[in-house]
């Protein structure tokens, strides 16, 4: 769900744009130059430089020029010398909180609640709203967003006698033990579902953990769980079980080797080599953009059609109840601390979060859900998919929406996925001495502590 | 009479015009030099220094916070004595294989007869690829299961070959080996050296019924040293400031144990991704700081081995 | 003759096979990468997806399909000129240098020598953001001034690689033109700086180089004017976010690396004698 903030490239840069901005006052309709940095690039761009030129044709007095393939680490020195730009695009929801806290991205109530306002309850569905402030305060709106649920391979799953796709993830055992094939030389031809931290870029990982069993990421006053709540051993227990019982035969070393090795030969996320789609793995976690990148049978390149269904992704026994929900969250974008023309800034900004044709392009090019209620209704009383539907039915469900982040952004994910990486390697520290459950606690406990240091660090 | 004319001895009984001259001359020559090291590498450099004692991320002035970037870093930061032990253990092993790797070919090379021009271009080629390719091609070719590299080993008899980038524990054994891809310049640079050796001593050395091997280390190595030592400290820095490597690789293939996290990454994580400059102009003088203890170690055996009678400066 | 006897040895034809099978042993090794990436340029993107070794159908479209969408001609211009007013730069404003350090001895040698050696050695993130800054106060950022003119002040590599080269001229035919009557200038013009010919094309493709790959000098100081983007932005361009199209972005690379395989040729000679530094 969270598309990779990182450019491929290494950018070690910083990039400067002259926002010759004016003094413009809030309800004038005067001059301003404002610019727009943000990640798209090439024909991924087209439907936000579009939405750009319509903008421009309905504010002629507004100038706006934009930037491309500007990731957020660009524009940092930019506003140190007030020469950055006025808006910027975040892929994620992992840096709201630290620009919010700092002051980056500006608060925006005062846009929000004046004449030009927009009522935020009316126009974004709570889930995609849930994590563009910090602390009550909104200092972002969403620009397109995703979810992510669990893609399932109907014709597998019925094989394996399964008429509906698993709800617990003690149901995803289940289902993957009698779905898993293995090869004569024992490793994996066909796999049920992957407990695995960085299979592919949508996975099972800390996030995950928290989402699917509910564990929490910070006490009221800003401590991490990690050590605390007894929900992580138990998903990180059920990820060791998991690799033991349906990829060992019940031997966790044998368990974890041969997932590795599978792991490793994974077809490439994007393209028709990707595991669902070759019919290698039979349940997998994904966001909507699965569903634009499905490929149709080709025998020339062998690649066979795919029967899938979609539904919320399982989550722990003890959260049932609770089932339907899923992680939501996409691009979105704020008022940058430098900008010398906010209130024009907050036209455009407020534009391109509420525009229907930037909403309906964006979604057909990419792939990825409009972020305004309107868009999303359109789709769902449309003619498009069931896939899609399912999916915006996530979307809908009261309790879904991104974690509670902190203001030193995803490294506490970066942390955090060290121990499930060690766990599904098997290279637990201290486990022949201590034994896993002991290992993996003190584990937890040193992890949080370092969370603990870097948000001290942070703290101004 | 001659000796009145050259300049290389010191001119006492010149007139001080003459030396104003050649002290103007020779100040003009490096003026660029004197300019640039001034503007692009002096003033920088102190003002990262004083950088390193402020909290600064860059919307605000930078605040004196003194030694708190230097206590946090030894005594409360995890992940530099992870960028610490990985980045020596890279400095450590990739050079020495770097260089031996380079000396390898550059005797394979020399003795390849006619096919010497084409396959000193064959090796020079990959250090014009760009950094996203090569890491890429990589990333393929060292993958376990569908990579050529592991499908040579299972075919030579190893049955459980190392799983590369998607294990911690090899994965910086694959950096090594790309590194060791893009030694096509110091091939250049030691043929040429081993060329400047003159051809008697080959027939001395067979008169003398040295085998191949005692002459490699006995007379050749000795005489290209000094270029083996100007290589050596070079790659030594250049590698202490690995980066872009690790970078692409982790950005195909996830890292989460951080078993790629070098000083140089921290140093970037710390500024462009937590926004921490001050804390990343420490982390880079730290880097520092044991750069110049490797090369200082370095010069320092310089003596013990390198055989020079050139100059010594 | 001889050679021919000694082939028939059975001990010196296990050494002839065992030489040239690891000679063709390194030569795969070393080609392979690059096999693939110009094989890869020439794939359908489906195919590139799965990691095959031979396409299917080799085509040039990708080129065009770039071409077309992309302003590649724009870029590889763009990157054609800063490289060669980098050279320019370098070459002139490290020769200098590196011949008040070679050709003379004077007091403070050694130390101007230490003072580049520890340049070399400061970690390029040190001086990144104060650098940063100051182009941003001279107003250079968007522009291709930041990436073009700290050539023309001298590049310490090259100065090292030039020195060891100057120094190993024999005095003497200093001496000579000096004798002859020509200034300090003229012999350092006229005499000089025409043996070094060698070595002055051998460090102008090191510097052509070095500018041609430069990725994060562009990322940092043009990325926000595209007008002004040098061919390794564009490649990044290409490969978007998650390098979907694999076959296009090996491609572009390919076009990345012709023109410094070409120009290698070109002055391979000069390269391949390039001077060897005997001690720094």
């Amino acid at each position: 769900m969270k598309r990779k903030s990182i450019a491929v490239i290494a950018a070690i840069s910083m990039v400067v744009l002259s926002a010759c901005g004016s003094h413009s006052s809030s309800q004038s309709n005067e001059k301003a130059n404002i610019s727009i940095w943000y990640v798209w690039s090439g024909p991924s761009a087209k439907f936000i430089k579009d939405a750009i030129s319509r903008f421009e044709q309905v504010n002629p007095g507004i100038q706006v020029t934009e930037s491309e393939n500007t990731t957020v680490d660009k524009f940092l020195a930019a506003i140190n010398s007030g020469k950055g730009p006025d808006i910027s695009v975040d892929m994620g929801l992992d840096n709201v909180a630290r620009f919010c806290n700092s002051g980056m991205w500006l608060d925006l109530r005062q846009y929000l609640g004046s004449n030009d306002g927009i009522d935020l309850s009316k126009v974004f569905p709570a889930s995609v709203l849930k994590g563009t402030s910090y602390k009550g305060i909104p200092c972002s709106l969403p620009l397109l967003t995703d979810t992510s649920g669990l893609f399932y391979n109907k014709t597998l799953l019925t094989n394996a006698g399964f008429s509906s796709p698993p709800k617990t993830t003690d149901d995803l055992i289940t289902y993957s033990k009698k779905i898993t094939k293995f090869n004569s030389d024992g490793s994996i031809r066909v796999a049920g579902y992957v407990p695995w931290t960085g299979y592919y870029s949508v996975y099972w990982s800390s996030p995950y953990a928290s989402y699917m069993f509910g564990a929490p990421w910070y006490s009221s006053d800003g401590k991490s769980m990690l050590g605390t709540d007894t929900r992580w051993e138990q998903a990180l227990t059920w990820q060791k079980d998991f690799i033991a019982t349906v990829y060992g035969h019940g031997d966790y070393t044998k368990g974890s080797k041969a997932l590795a090795k599978f792991v490793a030969g994974a077809g490439d996320e994007w393209g028709c080599a990707q595991d669902l789609q070759a019919g290698r793995t039979a349940m997998i976690l994904d966001g909507e953009w699965r569903i634009g990148s499905v490929c149709p049978e080709n025998k020339a390149t062998k690649v066979s059609a795919l029967n899938y269904g979609i539904a919320p992704m399982p989550v722990a026994p003890a959260m049932s109840s609770d089932y339907g929900f899923g992680p939501v969250g996409g691009p979105v974008m704020g008022i940058t601390k430098s900008s010398k023309a906010p209130a024009a800034a907050w036209k455009l900004l407020k534009f391109l979060a509420t525009d229907k044709t930037l909403m309906e392009s964006g979604f057909k090019s990419l792939s990825q859900f409009p972020s305004t209620t309107a868009s999303l209704d359109d789709i769902s009383n449309g003619t498009s998919g069931s896939n899609w539907k399912e999916m915006i039915s996530i979307i809908d469900n009261k309790n879904s929406g991104w974690r509670s982040t902190s203001i030193i952004g995803n490294k506490d994910q970066s942390i955090a996925d060290g121990v499930f990486s060690e766990v599904q390697m098997n290279q637990l520290p201290n486990v022949t001495t201590m034994g896993f459950n002991a290992a993996l606690h003190a584990e937890l406990l040193k992890l949080a502590h370092q969370i603990d240091q870097y948000t001290l660090q942070d703290k101004h | 009479m001659l000796e009145r004319f050259q300049f290389s001895n010191p001119f006492w009984t010149s007139k001080k015009w003459i030396r104003l001259k050649r002290f103007l001359f020779l100040f003009l020559l490096l003026s660029p030099w004197v300019l640039g090291w001034l503007l692009l590498f002096g003033y920088p450099t102190l003002n990262s220094l004083y950088i390193s004692f402020t909290k600064f991320d860059i919307t605000t002035k930078p605040v004196w916070v003194g030694f708190a970037n230097y206590k946090f870093m030894f005594t409360q930061d995890p992940l530099f004595w992870i960028a610490v032990k990985n980045t020596l253990w890279i400095v450590i092993i990739g050079v020495p294989v770097q260089i031996v790797t380079a000396l390898l070919i550059t005797f394979l090379v020399s003795k390849s007869g006619r096919l010497r021009h084409v396959l000193q271009t064959v090796v020079l080629i990959p250090s014009f690829v760009p950094v996203v390719a090569g890491a890429m091609v990589f990333t393929y070719i060292l993958n376990p299961i569908y990579g050529p590299v592991n499908a040579f080993l299972r075919l030579i008899g190893f049955s459980n070959p190392p799983m590369w980038f998607y294990d911690p524990q090899s994965s910086k054994w694959g950096l090594v080996f790309f590194g060791a891809w893009g030694v096509g310049t110091s091939i250049v640079i030691y043929s040429a050296a081993l060329m400047r050796i003159p051809r008697q001593i080959d027939w001395l050395a067979q008169i003398d019924g040295l085998t191949e091997w005692r002459k490699a280390v006995r007379i050749t190595f000795p005489l290209i040293s000094p270029v083996i030592f100007y290589t050596l400290v070079v790659e030594t820095i250049q590698q202490f400031q690995i980066f872009a490597k690790s970078y692409v690789v982790t950005a195909q293939v996830p890292d989460p144990e951080n078993s790629m996290y070098f000083l140089a990454t921290d140093v970037y994580n710390s500024g462009f991704k937590d926004f921490h400059f001050g804390y990343a102009a420490a982390l880079g003088w730290a880097l520092t700081i044991l750069t110049g203890i490797f090369v200082a170690l370095i010069f320092s055996t310089q003596r013990m081995w390198v055989f020079s009678n050139a100059k010594q400066d | 003759m001889r050679n021919r006897i000694k082939l028939l040895n059975s001990r010196s034809l296990f050494t002839w096979v065992n030489k040239y099978s690891l000679i063709i042993f390194v030569g795969i090794t070393f080609v392979f990468p690059i096999y693939f990436i110009c094989s890869t340029a020439l794939m359908s993107r489906d195919q590139s997806l799965l990691h095959a070794l031979l396409p299917v159908e080799t085509s040039l479209g990708n080129f065009q399909l770039i071409f077309n969408n992309f302003p590649i001609a724009h870029w590889i211009f763009m990157s054609f000129a800063v490289s060669i007013l980098c050279v320019i730069g370098g070459v002139l404003t490290s020769f200098f240098p590196a011949y008040a350090l070679s050709r003379f001895q004077w007091r403070g040698r050694g130390f101007v020598l230490a003072m580049i050696v520890i340049s070399i050695m400061v970690p390029s993130q040190v001086v990144l953001i104060p650098l940063y800054s100051k182009f941003v106060q001279l107003g250079w950022v968007p522009s291709l001034k930041p990436l073009i003119v700290p050539y023309f002040l001298s590049d310490a590599l090259t100065i090292f690689v030039l020195r060891q080269f100057l120094l190993n001229i024999p005095e003497n035919i200093s001496n000579a033109a000096r004798i002859d009557g020509a200034t300090e200038i003229g012999v350092m013009f006229k005499i000089i700086m025409p043996i070094c010919a060698p070595a002055i094309y051998a460090v102008s493709f090191l510097i052509f180089l070095e500018s041609w790959s430069d990725l994060y000098g562009p990322l940092l100081y043009t990325v926000t004017d595209e007008n002004l983007w040098t061919l390794p932005l564009g490649i990044v361009s290409i490969a978007g976010l998650h390098n979907v199209n694999p076959n296009l972005t090996m491609a572009a690379s390919a076009l990345f690396m012709l023109p410094v395989i070409i120009l290698f040729f070109l002055t391979q000679k000069y390269v391949i004698s390039i001077i060897t530094p005997h001690d720094l």
